[in-house]
Formats: structure tokens, sequence, C-alpha cells
């Protein structure tokens, strides 16, 4: 295969971050493999991102068709051993879906970054569980069988599920501060359901800047929970509507 | 169909220390299929973990492997051979 012909590609590299390669090629598998050869690494320590899919539909097509188009980066030891590690405990559980390596993770406590991976595909609700518990679970179990390593300096690997993290903080936050709302106008104070600390972490972010409510976490693991205090007196209004007759702290069993 | 022996001495082996000690089995009761997993006396409080938190990890991974299947798997640590 005559990579150098077909492929062209471009190095650019940011300052602190994982060298990164686009290239473009008659098929997605040239244009990784021109970005491979050009980063100088195997596709074991390379994450790809497809970003346009290249169309040989037919061999033979590769003159006309469009080209493909791909971000290929390194990933270290510690995030390849990872991946593969999840990837190979997946297939076990016999689950179809797709690993990778996000980029730019960034540590929420100042630590060492962690290693993040997305699992893809189609009806994973059975890998997040009730309220995220499976996920939180393969997290441990992977942590856990990961073991201690030179490669890794303490560094945890984070799971996501389709992007579930991320929803699950937004209907945290929207929850907050809906019942934040409510806690003003009654003037009562508003328990919410039990969440894990992080979850709770959010309910006090948000609120953090509304001075007509306080928030305070009272209980004990694993039934801590966030409690709302208005700051003064019942401010009426009318009840919200928008949330339809049944309200409450529901946001469903899962995702 | 998931072969949830396998599953469970993939991750014990990757937690223990002394993996020739790790016996897994399995076996039916009722509408669920136990596994029982034994490990070396000195790896029960790595497999266990604090406040049980590694054992519960290990048992919703194989549970859920289960759910595909509709099947309920449950996950029995074994103290004594």
């Amino acid at each position: 295969m005559s990579e150098s012909v077909h492929g062209e590609a471009a190095t650019s590299e940011q300052a602190g971050a994982e060298p990164v390669v686009e290239s473009r090629g008659a098929s997605v598998e040239e244009a990784v493999g021109t970005a491979l050869t050009q980063l100088g690494i195997t596709r074991d320590e390379a994450e790809i991102e497809v970003l346009s899919g290249g169309t040989r539909r037919f061999p033979g097509e590769r003159l006309s068709g469009p080209e493909a188009h791909v971000r290929v980066y390194r990933i270290d030891a510690h995030a390849a051993r990872a991946r593969a590690l999840l990837e190979e405990l997946l297939t076990r559980m016999e689950v179809p879906c797709r690993v990778t390596v996000r980029r730019g993770g960034q540590s929420a406590s100042g630590g060492p970054p962690p290693v993040i991976l997305d699992i893809s595909g189609d009806d994973l609700g059975l890998l997040i569980g009730w309220r995220g518990e499976t996920l939180r679970s393969l997290q441990t179990a992977l942590n856990l069988m990961m073991g201690e390593d030179e490669s890794g300096d303490g560094r945890r690997v984070v799971l996501d599920v389709e992007r579930y993290r991320a929803r699950r903080e937004d209907q945290v936050r929207e929850l907050a501060l809906r019942l934040a709302a409510r806690v003003k106008r009654s003037g009562e104070r508003y328990a919410l359901d039990p969440m894990h600390a992080y979850e709770r972490r959010v309910v006090h972010l948000t609120l953090a800047d509304d001075s007509g409510v306080r928030t305070e976490s009272s209980g004990r693991e694993p039934a801590r929970r966030v409690v709302i205090h208005p700051t003064g007196p019942a401010q009426g209004g009318p009840p919200e509507r928008e949330f339809g007759p049944r309200r409450g702290p529901s946001f469903g069993r899962r995702f | 169909m998931t072969d949830y022996v396998d599953l469970t001495h993939f991750i014990a082996e990757r937690i223990v220390s002394n993996k020739e000690a790790i016996e897994v089995q399995s076996q039916p009761r009722g509408r669920s299929t136990i596994v029982r997993l034994h490990v070396a006396d000195e790896d029960m409080g790595k497999i266990i973990g604090k406040n049980g938190r590694n054992v519960e990890a290990i048992r919703a991974v194989v549970r859920a492997a289960g759910l595909r299947h509709h099947e309920r798997v449950q996950v029995e640590l074994k103290d004594r051979a």
C-alpha cells in the first residue's frame, strides 16, 4: 500500500497535549495507516476519531469518491492498558460496544488527571444500572484490576457510558434549581433523595450563589442527602405548573 | 451464553496475588445461577475490600452480564474450601 502517495498528514502538537495527526486517505484504514506511520506508533497506542468516513463502497471507486478524514492521537501506556482491559472485560460480559479514550481529561481535585474511558454503543442501560450504580461498580472493578503499576502514577480510571455522567449532572442541576424555587416559595426546607458525594456537590455548587436558600448535607452514607433550607420567609407565588401534575424529586429509575 | 465462571475468574485473577488458589464454580439454584468464588486466605481482604466494596463491585459486574440474558447471577465468596 502506497500510503505516502494517497495519504497526507498534518501534525499539530499543542502545548501539553498528546501528539495529534489529522490524515486523509482513500479509506479510513489507509488514512489511519498514514497517521500511525507519521506518529511512529502502533494502533494499540492510538485513539482514532473518524471525521469523515470515506466512501470506498466498491473497490475501484477510490479515485472519484470523497476521501476519508481521520484524527489520530497518541495515548499513553496507562490509558492503553486501561482501554485494553476494559475491552476484554466487556467482551467477556458479551456487551457489544466501543471503548475510546477521552481527550483532555482534567482532574477535579488537582491530582493527576484521570484516564477517562467512554463506552459507546446501543442499549447500554445495563452497564449504567439504577442511577449509575452498575457504572460505578464497573469502574471500581476496573480500577482494582488495573492494580498499581509504574505507568499509572496512581491515576484513576473514570468510566462513562454514552455521556451518562454529563447528562445526570444536568439533571441534578435542574432538579436543584427547581427545588430551590419551591423552597423559597413555600418557606419550607426540602430534603432531596440520598445521592452520591459528587452529585451532592453538584447541588451545593448549583445553589451556592442563591442567597434565598442554604444547602447542607445530612445523614450517613449511603443515605446522606442534601437539605435545601430557606433563608427567609415564604415568598408565595404561583405553584409550578410546567412540570406536570406529579412533582417531586423523582427522575425515573434509570438514567 | 455468557460464561460467568470465566468472567468471574478473569476479574479475580487480576485482583489477587495468589492466582493459583482461585477456584470458581457455578451451579443453578432455582431460577438463579450461583457462582462460587474461592481465593486464598491472604487475598480475602483484597477481594472483599473496605465495607465489602470490592466484592460488591464484582457482583454487580457479573450480575450485569446476566441481565443481557435475563438471568440472575449471584456471586458468592467462599471463605473456606
